[in-house]
């Protein structure tokens, strides 16, 4: 398509079913379980359930009708216009140089059809400001793609395949914090299956009569939720990232690529990229495994633009595995020589701070459980006492490793914050994407001699805080990364105004 | 049974007769508060421009340093609420292109704050790029 062509399209009209399909299956699910799920369910709404069901599907049907029949975009020399609504019409226009990102999403329904869903992000966070082209001959989306991200300059660094993705990774995937909630709702489930079948006590002289009975419940309701939940994690996994790429084209752009029944792919315009962020749940960071993000301008830091792709899996730049080859990955998309570990440590105030916290808060716990439950408690006294210690110790460990997780470093041009304990992210972003600082100090953290150093960015979270570090190597450090903020005024009389150090000296 | 006759239940006289004096503590605290707050954070709210910085200072317990290069900012704004234009005054807000919150410097004399807004804006126009 040239800049010429200024013809109003209409989506394709097979949108009608992709749009349908989903909907009128999950009216029917609906139906289907008030009827049968609840108790009483088939009286309500007058016994009318299917019929209503039937009424909602075809309302349905014909708002997709509706949709295709008012929807139309052009492409024009300077903007991206969409018209779409019927009583409640919406026209939005979107600068062509300001598109970020442009997403690529077919599902299962519309890959079959050819179709694709063209998502355009911009720095505009608000959601009714994103243009969304559902849905599209997959062609007519790839071309839209090259050319609107055509305007990226192109940049002068290795071209070609940055990373790929490797299948034998979802050995791994039983570990990430999804697949715990999985694990945890699989076991529910089962055991409320079988609770449903054996009331509580009945089920315990069930057990002790036999051995083989035990076997059963033991496979009943350990060994099958959690074979469920690991090969439903890893086949989840290999479903999302197969044959994940990491890709630097000659437009400009970061393409990411993967899927195996739906093939989804992202394109950043890497003029907007502003760094990585390397994130590692708590059990894979033991494993030493995590997945690299993109920290990015506009491109969706916030936005909820693109409704197919969880906002962060948008930028992930690797899925979850090796630290070695996250590192090596980030190392290709910054183009510099960077390390994601070897982080300056912080003051071992923040450790006792940590620590303290720690203590009050289980501390805090405790008392209120004694304060409720004064009877059971005292009658159990030693198991109290016991998992109380438990709890104690659990917490102190919690303290140290957050504390231990607490870093940040300045390269050349860049800046490495790192923080987190069940979830660890190591940021690193450009030095020339800080636009300011803030500095907060509690008086408990006066009291200590810390502060927290807050860089305010453009890109990404907006704010990357470096918590806790002592007063006089924060002011440093924010001072090297934006020297006008701070460095014309430690020789000058405001001085004491500005540097937090000088508050305790108050 | 049910969710009523569980909040009756509830609701015993004891329970009842601490909501009395909680509620009393927060009446309490709230007119300290009312009372002792604006003197103590007209002390505390401290604010700066300086040659290529905006500067605020604010909270007690929690005190909060914010700074941002004139050479970043995105925009100036000047606010009036009802109860400043009755005594004359006015607040500035400084925007960066982060979302980490502006530099808010309230209850500036009005023509004061207009002269620095309008002084931010030149010195912020005056300097070449996109501020991010």
């Amino acid at each position: 398509m040239s800049a010429t062509a200024v013809a109003w399209q209409r989506i394709d009209p097979r949108s009608i079913i992709v749009g349908s399909v989903p909907r009128v299956v999950s009216t029917w699910l609906t139906a289907l379980l008030i009827r049968d799920g609840i108790p009483f369910g088939e009286q309500l709404l007058g016994g009318y359930i299917y019929q209503v069901a039937a009424a909602v599907a075809v309302a349905a049907v014909l708002g997709q009708i509706l949709r295709w029949f008012t929807t139309s975009y052009v492409v024009e020399e300077q903007t991206v216009r969409l018209r779409t609504g019927w009583l409640l019409r919406r026209a939005t226009a979107v600068d062509r140089s300001k598109v970020r990102v442009v997403v690529l999403h077919s599902g299962a329904l519309a890959r079959p059809l050819g179709l694709t869903r063209v998502s355009l992000g911009t720095a505009e966070s608000r959601v009714d400001a994103s243009v969304e082209m559902a849905w599209i001959p997959t062609s007519t989306a790839q071309r839209l793609r090259t050319e609107l991200l055509d305007h990226a300059e192109p940049l002068n660094r290795n071209v070609g395949v940055l990373a790929r993705g490797q299948a034998s990774w979802a050995l791994w995937a039983p570990f990430t914090a999804l697949s715990v909630s999985l694990w945890a709702s699989a076991y529910v489930v089962a055991y409320q299956m079988f609770a449903a079948y054996f009331a509580w006590l009945d089920t315990l002289q069930w057990l002790l009569a036999d051995r083989n009975n035990l076997r059963t419940a033991l496979r009943a309701l350990v060994v099958v939720p959690v074979l469920v939940a690991v090969v439903g994690s890893m086949l989840v996994y290999l479903e999302f990232w197969w044959g994940f790429a990491l890709e630097r084209t000659a437009r400009g752009t970061l393409e990411t690529r993967y899927g195996l029944v739906v093939r989804r792919s992202a394109s950043l315009q890497e003029s907007r990229v502003r760094g990585v962020e390397f994130v590692q749940p708590l059990l894979p960071r033991l494993l030493g495994r995590g997945r690299l993000m993109a920290v990015t301008t506009g491109a969706g830091s916030q936005s909820t633009l693109v409704r197919n792709l969880p906002v962060g899996r948008r930028r992930t730049l690797l899925p979850l595995g090796p630290a070695l080859r996250a590192t090596i990955a980030a190392q290709a998309v910054l183009d510099r020589d960077v390390s994601l570990a070897e982080l300056l440590g912080h003051p071992t105030q923040a450790r006792y701070k940590r620590y303290r916290w720690a203590a009050v808060i289980t501390g805090m716990w405790l008392l209120l459980l004694w304060l409720l439950f004064r009877q059971p408690v005292q009658e159990r006294l030693a198991a109290f006492v016991v998992v109380g210690l438990l709890v104690f110790a659990l917490a102190l460990l919690v303290a140290d490793d957050n504390y231990r997780s607490l870093g940040h470093r300045l390269d050349p041009d860049l800046l490495l914050v790192r923080r987190g304990t069940v979830r660890r992210t190591t940021t690193v972003v450009q030095r020339r994407t800080v636009v300011g600082w803030v500095f907060r100090q509690s008086w408990f953290q006066y009291r200590l001699g810390l502060v927290t150093a807050i860089a305010s960015t453009a890109a990404g979270r907006g704010s990357y805080a470096v918590y806790d570090a002592g007063c006089d190597a924060a002011v440093e450090f924010a001072s090297e990364v934006t020297p006008e903020v701070i460095g014309h005024r430690l020789s000058a009389e405001s001085d004491a105004q500005i540097r937090p150090a000088r508050l305790r000296r108050r | 049974m049910g969710f009523a006759g569980l909040s009756v239940e509830f609701l015993t006289p004891e329970i009842l007769r601490w909501l009395d004096r909680l509620s009393v503590t927060l009446l309490v605290l709230g007119a300290i508060m009312v009372v002792a707050s604006p003197p103590v954070r007209y002390q505390i709210h401290r604010w700066q421009i300086g040659d290529d910085t905006v500067y605020a200072r604010d909270g007690l317990f929690w005190v909060a340093w914010r700074i941002t290069p004139i050479a970043r900012i995105q925009a100036v704004h000047l606010r009036r609420d009802p109860l400043e234009l009755l005594l004359g005054l006015s607040s500035l807000i400084v925007s960066s292109a982060s979302s980490n919150g502006p530099i808010v410097v309230v209850g500036l004399d009005q023509k004061q704050a207009a002269t620095i807004a309008s002084g931010l804006e030149r010195a912020a126009a005056a300097i070449p790029g996109e501020a991010t």
